[in-house]
């Protein structure tokens, strides 16, 4: 067959080029989906925002929608606070039964902000609307006597509250962990603060499409909806992982002295499942300081520099 | 030829999305994307695996990569698949930060493999500028997609953000067209000293990846198709040689037969890595397919980069002399194509 035969297959690849294809970009842009909520949770509350917000207490989780159409500034502030770990280890120190239970202040969490979460910390307005207080409903709580001084704290509606109605900005409402929110509600009080500490261990922001389908994995594999931050055995992990790391990065190094294609090649497999499990640990915390991102970032590349050596012959 | 598949048709589609269109992810695209995501990147994936394992020979060169980096994959596919709120984010951000890295590997290679063809020997530091620049283009937008820390879900995953600071990918930026800046500066010495013009292919691929990922980063339409450029050029190359390989072996075998034969196989491939391997996840987990797909996808590149990286070093002259080759060599006397 002749070359100059050819030219229908540059046809069909010239079709493939600008028909295009892609299954993953290098530089994903995120792409939009719209969550299907029952009607009955729908009617009359505003249209929710891409973005839940999920609470994770000690009782579960709660998963509230955000209502970026009625309260820009309020959900814009509370994602950007909360994607940066501001909101995290904070509590709800005041339960009042049918009517309200309140996170704490940013600064009363357990671990300390750092300078950079000092700064995201800002006074938002009111942002009136006509949505109703009722059970579910995140308020933002403010200053008595200053209308425009929400900052960190929030409350969730345990039952109506008209009295509030356009006199605090209502910025979302719950979507599910109604139980949970009713597991809370049972804590025991001494007046109005809980007998024990209600723990908001880590708030998160996800997209709704995402959260979906978590829940649906969830649902079918019985499972928690946790996440590796909370893993008590984190540091033991760590030195295992680094370990391994280690003796693979000297194997690698010291192949001169052995078979070196295979050896060295093993050496870099240990050094690559060990990076990936020092990744798994260290990523979400990476999240809260960009030091720790910035080396995380670093690392990567060094390790896929190293990964370039991989199967050399070797000297 | 050669322009148009190592970056010609991106740059046309490039300014063509710039000036005419919006630049925003519309329906054409991602339902374009998706469809032919089966006729050029799966099969791009698959033709890689089919060079490493078409062989026992190739198997024999590089035993590692074939037979023990595809458990060491599978073993973190698996577990992604066990954990996939805790372990596959990070499973596909691994993957998703390789993968550039991985285009930058290629482009470097495609400039040296030109200048190469050419006659150029690149000093010391004119190599290492062009290597900074280019991988200058993938550090610096891929620390600009980790500034912030929101999330985005691929395939019903919520992929996280690392949160680096700004100054670091500004200063990174900033090395890039200090990389970019003497790798031209050279290319100008070069003209002056050989009193000729620089060969312009063997800018071109570091030209192109500039284009791919800094002007055209930030741009969904065009985004999306960056893949299938980088595809495309591979799938050029491996077809040469494919059909360059099977001459050799068989004269009498038709080159558009053998290419057929090649191209109906990738696809074949391509579908089984990608569309029936995570439906088998799915079925054999009971993890929804969407999310089984984004795993695998993963775990199968992440597999193509190992194994991507050593199918240029077998050790057969039938490689080395196609990939020394343009394409008009290949259909002239020199090829044994035509």
């Amino acid at each position: 067959m002749k070359f100059r035969r050819l030219p229908p297959l540059f046809g069909l690849l010239g079709l493939m080029l600008f028909a295009g294809a892609a299954d993953s970009a290098p530089y994903p842009t995120p792409r939009p989906s719209r969550s299907s909520l029952p009607q009955s949770l729908t009617q009359s509350l505003p249209q929710a925002a891409q973005e839940r917000l999920v609470i994770r207490t000690d009782s579960g989780d709660l998963v509230f929608q955000l209502f970026r159409s009625i309260a820009p500034k309020h959900v814009e502030q509370i994602v950007k606070l909360v994607r940066a770990g501001v909101m995290d280890t904070t509590h709800f120190f005041r339960l009042e039964k049918n009517f309200v239970l309140q996170l704490s202040v940013a600064q009363e969490r357990i671990s300390p902000l750092n300078p950079s979460q000092i700064q995201l910390i800002r006074k938002i307005p009111l942002e009136p609307s006509t949505v109703p207080h009722k059970r579910g409903t995140l308020s933002m709580a403010r200053v008595d006597g200053d209308i425009n001084s929400g900052e960190t704290s929030f409350s969730i509606l345990l039952g109506p509250g008209p009295h509030l109605d356009g006199k605090y900005t209502v910025f979302g409402q719950l979507e599910s962990g109604w139980d949970v929110l009713a597991e809370l509600e049972k804590i025991p009080v001494d007046g109005n603060k809980p007998k024990i500490r209600i723990a908001a261990n880590r708030l998160e922001i996800w997209d709704a499409a995402a959260l979906g389908a978590a829940n649906l994995r969830r649902a079918q594999r019985g499972g928690a909806l946790t996440s590796l931050h909370d893993n008590q055995n984190a540091p033991t992990q760590l030195v295992v992982l680094g370990t391994m790391m280690f003796l693979g990065l000297l194997v690698f190094f010291l192949r001169g002295a052995a078979s070196a294609q295979i050896l060295g090649s093993i050496a870099l497999l240990v050094v690559l499942v060990g990076a990936f499990g020092l990744f798994l640990l260290l990523g979400p915390v990476s999240q809260k300081n960009p030091w720790i991102a910035a080396g995380i970032f670093i690392g990567l590349i060094s390790l896929f520099r190293l990964m370039n050596g991989f199967e050399s012959p070797g000297k | 030829m050669d322009f148009l598949l190592i970056g010609g048709f991106s740059m046309f589609y490039f300014f063509a999305i710039k000036y005419f269109h919006t630049g925003e992810r519309a329906y054409w695209v991602y339902t374009g994307g998706a469809l032919l995501s089966w006729v050029v990147n799966w099969p791009h994936f698959s033709a890689t695996s089919y060079r490493l394992y078409g062989s026992r020979e190739n198997i024999r060169q590089y035993p590692v990569t074939a037979l023990v980096v595809p458990f060491v994959v599978f073993g973190m596919v698996v577990l992604a698949l066990a954990l996939p709120d805790q372990v596959g984010p990070w499973f596909v951000k691994l993957f998703l930060i390789w993968s550039p890295y991985h285009f930058s590997g290629q482009t470097l290679g495609l400039s040296l493999l030109y200048a190469r063809r050419a006659g150029i020997t690149f000093p010391p530091f004119a190599r290492f500028a062009l290597s900074a620049f280019i991988y200058g283009t993938y550090l610096s937008q891929t620390l600009r997609a980790e500034v912030g820390l929101n999330g985005f879900p691929y395939y019903t995953l919520q992929v996280p953000m690392f949160g680096v600071p700004m100054w670091l990918y500004e200063f990174s930026l900033n090395l890039m067209y200090l990389a970019a800046a003497v790798t031209f500066i050279y290319y100008a010495y070069w003209s002056v000293r050989n009193r000729k013009v620089f060969p312009w292919i063997v800018a071109l691929p570091g030209i192109t990846q500039y284009v791919w990922f800094v002007q055209g980063g930030s741009i969904p339409a065009y985004n999306e198709f960056v893949p299938l450029f980088h595809s495309l050029q591979y799938m050029m190359i491996a077809w040469s040689m494919q059909v360059f390989e099977s001459s050799q072996k068989s004269p009498q075998v038709s080159a558009v037969v053998e290419s057929a034969k090649w191209i109906a196989g990738n696809i074949f491939g391509g579908s089984m890595l990608f569309y029936f391997l995570p439906l088998a996840g799915a079925w054999l987990s009971g993890i929804p397919i969407s999310t089984t797909t984004g795993i695998f996808i993963a775990g199968v590149q992440i597999h193509h980069f190992f194994v991507d990286g050593v199918i240029w070093k077998l050790r057969r002259s039938s490689i080395l002399s196609p990939l020394m080759m343009s394409w008009r060599d290949l259909k002239g006397p020199k090829g044994a194509v035509a």
